[in-house]
């Protein structure tokens, strides 16, 4: 109980740090920014695999969101429209790196401790071999855990697509992956 | 998979100094606008002398776009979320008089019509630059963001206060010298500043008189990839008008119905222009597995209405009543070939086949 109160007011802070980023102020966007940079990174992570690109498509997503902050209607959604700002970025990003990596060459970073590294190797290449369509709902649903309305939103796609690509995508990822593995944790 | 998230190694000194290093350059330009801002004060006056002098030279591009004034709701309609369809006969056309086209520093900014209800004000300019716009605006290299974004200072004769309050012009440049935009002043947002006592006005009458007074304008190509690209003029540009309301009104409905894949819809509210889905998640209510239970909205005649979110274009659909239809699907395919059903003739008799759950929402006209 005390948890979801102290959740609450977190919320009810970003809303109100949001109003005021909205109307142009500079240092309630900054905290916003603080308050996600950890969230930021790692989703920037999941699209680049790479420490310096998801540096720098954060960096370019933190000014792109100052530039548009205004466009935000829904103060309650600050997180939801950065991320689709960032995914923009990402996508922007891997369209201009040309990768000439054979299977041998591709090391299996260090950010997925705790996990064993069959887990990790199963999982990262399962999801990479996604469509992208799809790709993008799964890493949102399972790794940001978001809601359908949410990714909706930032995928400029219907609701419907959204759960359509989410089954679709699991179906494809369950030919990769145990099935108690993917059911694990999220469902 | 969350734990997989959760174990990204963040690289906290790199990111402390990539944060750093972004926000301070945002806060270095916030505080360069508010100097100039200040500076304005100044030397308004005299620029608008300037600017009226200057603009007076004939401009063939301008008199080319005459006729733009008093149409640019349908030519916009596509630029923006807000309105679909709005009916001419009912905007105002501003009349083109000191009161409502300014020119400062070679950029004269006209009102071409108002739309105003109960809940907002939408407004329609042509913004129309001598020299022209910079090359990296009307001839981007890649896709670049049309809209200006103007800090602008309001009053309402029915209102105490200021609504301070930046506007977002979205639309689309005509030739390198025009920019035609439109935007909508939510009357919810309150009139007042900072720690200033601020009013919310229960209603908004017939006919009121507006001011407004636009204190500088500017739009940018990206500011990330080329952060020299910047256009950005200061003002003022002062407008004013008598503007005349539509008393219309937002009816909400309690709705609380779930379908049996736990997704529902709390309330709807059926405005002018749109119709908004509150939906939630209820895992309690599911009898079915999320992913395999669809929905579609068809309105009072049987025709399917696309759902961007949870909102819906009214446009031409008879709204009167919508219905929300709940359907099983097997697959990605199984639901593609339904989406083709629905989009051509007449859904309703297929919906109602296969639906296993069905919510009547009536807004009663």
């Amino acid at each position: 109980m005390q948890r979801n109160e102290k959740s609450d007011d977190k919320h009810d802070i970003e809303v109100k740090l949001t109003k005021k980023a909205i109307r142009g102020n500079a240092d309630a966007y900054g905290e916003l920014i603080r308050r996600n940079q950890e969230y930021l990174y790692k989703m920037a992570y999941v699209y680049t695999e790479n420490q310096q690109d998801a540096l720098d498509v954060v960096g370019t997503a933190i000014l792109k969101g100052y530039q548009n902050i205004r466009s935000l209607k829904n103060p309650q959604w600050f997180r939801t429209w950065i991320t689709r700002i960032l995914i923009r970025c990402a996508q922007d990003a891997n369209k201009k790196l040309v990768y000439f990596s054979s299977i041998d060459e591709v090391e299996i970073p260090e950010r997925y401790e705790g996990i064993s590294l069959e887990e990790t190797w199963d999982l990262r290449n399962a999801i990479e071999l996604l469509p992208e369509k799809y790709r993008n709902v799964i890493i949102l649903k399972y790794f940001s855990e978001m809601s359908v309305q949410e990714i909706a939103y930032i995928l400029e796609i219907p609701a419907g697509s959204v759960k359509a690509y989410l089954s679709r995508g699991r179906d494809e990822l369950k030919k990769y992956l145990k099935e108690d593995y993917m059911y694990a944790e999220s469902v | 998979m969350q734990n997989l998230f959760e174990a990204i190694k963040v690289p906290q000194e790199e990111l402390e100094n990539i944060v750093n290093e972004k926000l301070d350059m945002i806060r270095n330009h916030s505080r360069k606008k508010k100097r100039t801002r200040i500076l304005c004060s100044f030397t308004a006056a005299a620029a608008c002398i300037a600017g009226l002098v200057i603009f007076s030279v004939s401009n063939p591009v301008l008199a080319a776009q005459l006729p733009l004034i008093g149409h640019l709701f349908s030519q916009l309609e596509d630029k923006q979320p807000y309105y679909r369809d709005m009916d001419e006969t009912k905007v105002q056309t501003i009349p083109q008089t000191e009161e409502s086209e300014n020119v400062v520093d070679g950029l004269k900014i006209s009102l071409s019509e108002i739309y105003c209800n109960t809940e907002a004000m939408y407004m329609t300019v042509l913004l129309e630059s001598k020299e022209g716009f910079p090359d990296y605006l009307t001839q981007p290299e890649s896709d670049s963001v049309d809209y200006f974004i103007a800090n602008a200072e309001q009053t309402f004769d029915f209102a105490e206060g200021t609504m301070i309050f930046p506007l977002q012009f979205s639309g689309q440049y005509i030739d390198e010298h025009t920019f035609a935009g439109s935007t909508r002043i939510d009357f919810s947002m309150g009139y007042g500043y900072g720690d200033m006592s601020w009013s919310f006005p229960d209603a908004v009458p017939k006919s009121f008189h507006w001011n407004m007074k636009i204190t500088d304008i500017y739009t940018y190509y990206d500011v990330s990839q080329a952060p020299d690209k910047t256009y950005a003029l200061n003002g003022p540009w002062t407008f004013e008008a008598d503007v005349a309301a539509r008393q219309t009104e937002k009816i909400v409905k309690e709705v609380n119905d779930y379908g049996p894949g736990g997704l529902g819809i709390t309330t709807a509210e059926k405005g002018e222009f749109e119709i908004i889905l509150n939906y939630a998640h209820d895992e309690s209510k599911a009898a079915y597995d999320y992913e395999s239970v669809q929905s579609v909205v068809l309105d009072a005649d049987g025709k399917y209405m696309l759902d961007k979110v949870g909102m819906l274009p009214i446009g031409d659909f008879n709204v009167s009543k919508i219905h929300v239809y709940y359907f099983p699907v097997a697959s990605e395919d199984d639901y593609a070939a339904i989406q083709e059903k629905l989009t051509v003739g007449e859904p309703a008799d297929f919906i109602k086949e296969i639906a296993i759950h069905h919510t009547e929402i009536d807004f009663g006209s």
